[in-house]
């Protein structure tokens, strides 16, 4: 469901990025709503962070260029730094720097009054569970406790355009949901947001629009439930057998009049179906008849990890290739 | 505009003080360079007066190398992608560039503060006038000094490299001077070198002010240094604009 404003607050435009010979992002072209959550999913390497990087004017393009909120990021970067803001993967804090320091900074920086950057570092360091831990250096923090401190500073600067570039790596289970939330009140508020992550659960709970990038174009591109009903039939289903499957048995597998998509990866077999209850006891009779031993069982609804191994090949979640 | 630049050399300012064990050593290395390595090269050389001729040069080659000290700082901060979130910041690429470089240049006075007072009690001020004249002058090398250092890491991005051209530079840039020596003992290809050297002419103001010899007017020598100080920020902000992106840094 897209509850965006109606326009348009990004809109790529054949972005390009090389990295000496390397193409990195292949003439991207991608609009993003206003005041929608869109979920950037993507392997390590897939391009996700170029892109972003770009789009805070970080990095240069080599070719073509993106536009935000109509302002094009190679024409008035000045314009656009003042509209966008993002919380890097990696946690960018100077290593004698304390939290509130970098925050107070980080405040001033983004119009604050010192007064006002005061009050908003305390607010901010308090609801990110930060308060106690301002004073230490951020070589003495955890790794989830910097990420807090990366994460705080997108919720000082309340930017028009939030980039979160894997918002709860490294954050435990109950920060996760805190950030969820703080995430859909700051588009609530009026911003609008780019989630980039590789936790597909993340991208499914928040994002109003997914966009998948691969090899540094889009594979992919819709709201998340019209990807996973892109996916052939209505069902999955996954077996693990206790050694490699081979191809006379993929055949027959696919053979079944209700197999659309079949899948296998060593001893893991995925197969996209219909009517799975009907048919699970065929394909496990087969398969025992062939000699193999079903380990596990697991039939679901698509993920969105079906949907990325669907249009690449590649699941993304562990980056495992399937033929 | 101002208030970044505020912004960016007063966080700069601040790093000054995480070095306070470093500046202590560095204070000290400076007091027993004048009162044993000076004394007693002073005893070896011809030149009337060298020991104060010598405190003088030495105060200028630590101001270099504290202003230079601001690209360490830099790649240090490169290497924790510290570069990508100040570039990301809503804050003018050139207001970026002047800040740091004035910033650095601030932070190189501040540190070397307590060599500049000893030097100052060592060798005696005579006129306060030339002095201030000579503060000046060594203002316009630090700032400018931290504007080469700032570019040239940035286009370096990487901390070894960075090392290894800083210290080279570093083994030429003051030998190439008039800071331990005058240009009249020099031959004729190094001397040509120091003339157009910026550590000659901040050496040749400081000493100008401290009433010690000198070789070069001191008003072209502080022409010298604005010329110094202006090409070096209006060089890091067309490199900066043009040329600086974040990411690509390596050990």
């Amino acid at each position: 469901m897209v509850s965006n404003g109606g326009g348009v607050a990004v809109k790529i435009d054949n972005l390009t990025k090389y990295y000496g010979k390397f193409l990195a992002v292949d003439h991207l072209n991608l609009e993003i709503y206003d005041r929608e959550i869109f979920g950037f999913l993507g392997p390590n390497g897939a391009g996700k962070s170029t892109t972003l990087l770009m789009l805070t004017t970080v990095l240069k393009p080599s070719d073509g260029t993106a536009y935000i909120y109509g302002v094009d990021i190679r024409k008035d970067p000045d314009r656009v730094r003042k509209m966008v803001g993002i919380a890097f993967q990696d946690p960018k804090l100077y290593w004698v720097h304390t939290p509130y320091e970098t925050l107070y900074w980080h405040a001033r920086v983004c119009g604050y009054s010192s007064q006002e950057a005061k009050q908003v570092v305390r607010d901010v360091l308090t609801q990110f569970d930060m308060w106690e831990a301002r004073r230490k250096r951020a070589f003495e923090l955890s790794g989830g406790m910097r990420k807090r401190v990366e994460i705080a500073k997108l919720f000082i600067q309340r930017p028009r355009l939030a980039i979160f570039d894997e918002p709860t790596a490294q954050i435990d289970v109950s920060g996760k949901h805190m950030i969820w939330e703080m995430i859909k009140e700051l588009r609530d508020e009026g911003s609008t947001i780019i989630l980039a992550t590789n936790e597909l659960y993340e991208a499914d709970v928040l994002s109003d629009r997914v966009g998948i990038i691969y090899k540094g174009r889009i594979a992919a591109l819709g709201t998340p439930q019209e990807l996973k009903d892109t996916i052939p039939g209505g069902d999955v289903l996954e077996l693990d057998l206790d050694k490699p499957i081979d191809d006379d048995t993929m055949e027959e597998i696919h053979e079944i009049r209700e197999v659309v998509e079949v899948k296998r990866m060593n001893q893991r077999m995925r197969l996209y179906l219909n009517k799975v209850e009907e048919v699970l006891p065929r394909i496990l009779t087969s398969l025992m008849e062939r000699g193999y031993r079903v380990k596990r069982v697991d039939m679901r609804e698509p993920t969105l990890d079906d949907v990325f191994l669907h249009y690449t090949g590649v699941k993304l979640a562990r980056e495992e290739t399937y033929a | 505009m101002l208030r970044h630049l505020i912004l960016v050399i007063e966080r700069d300012f601040r790093l000054l003080m995480e070095y306070r064990l470093f500046l202590l050593i560095r204070w000290l290395w400076f007091s027993i360079q004048i009162a044993v390595f000076g004394l007693a090269i002073s005893r070896l050389v011809i030149l009337d007066d060298y020991i104060n001729y010598y405190a003088a040069g030495i105060y200028v080659a630590t101001l270099y190398s504290a202003a230079m000290f601001v690209a360490f700082d830099i790649s240090e901060e490169a290497e924790h992608g510290f570069v990508d979130y100040l570039l990301s910041l809503p804050i003018n690429r050139n207001i970026l560039i002047i800040g740091r470089a004035v910033g650095g240049g601030l932070r190189s006075l501040a540190a070397t503060a307590p060599p500049l007072i000893l030097t100052l009690l060592f060798v005696g001020v005579r006129n306060p006038y030339t002095l201030f004249n000579a503060l000046i002058g060594l203002s316009l090398l630090s700032f400018g000094v931290a504007g080469l250092a700032i570019t040239i890491v940035s286009l370096l991005k990487s901390g070894a490299k960075t090392d290894i051209l800083l210290g080279a530079l570093d083994a030429f840039v003051i030998r190439l001077s008039t800071v331990f020596y005058p240009r009249e003992f020099m031959p004729p290809a190094y001397s040509t070198a120091a003339a157009v050297n910026p550590l000659t002419h901040a050496a040749e103001v400081f000493r100008w002010a401290l009433g010690l010899s000198y070789e070069t007017p001191p008003t072209f020598s502080m022409v010298i240094l604005l010329a110094f100080m202006i090409s070096m920020t209006c060089i890091g902000i067309y490199l900066y604009e043009r040329r600086i992106e974040g990411g690509g840094w390596t050990i």
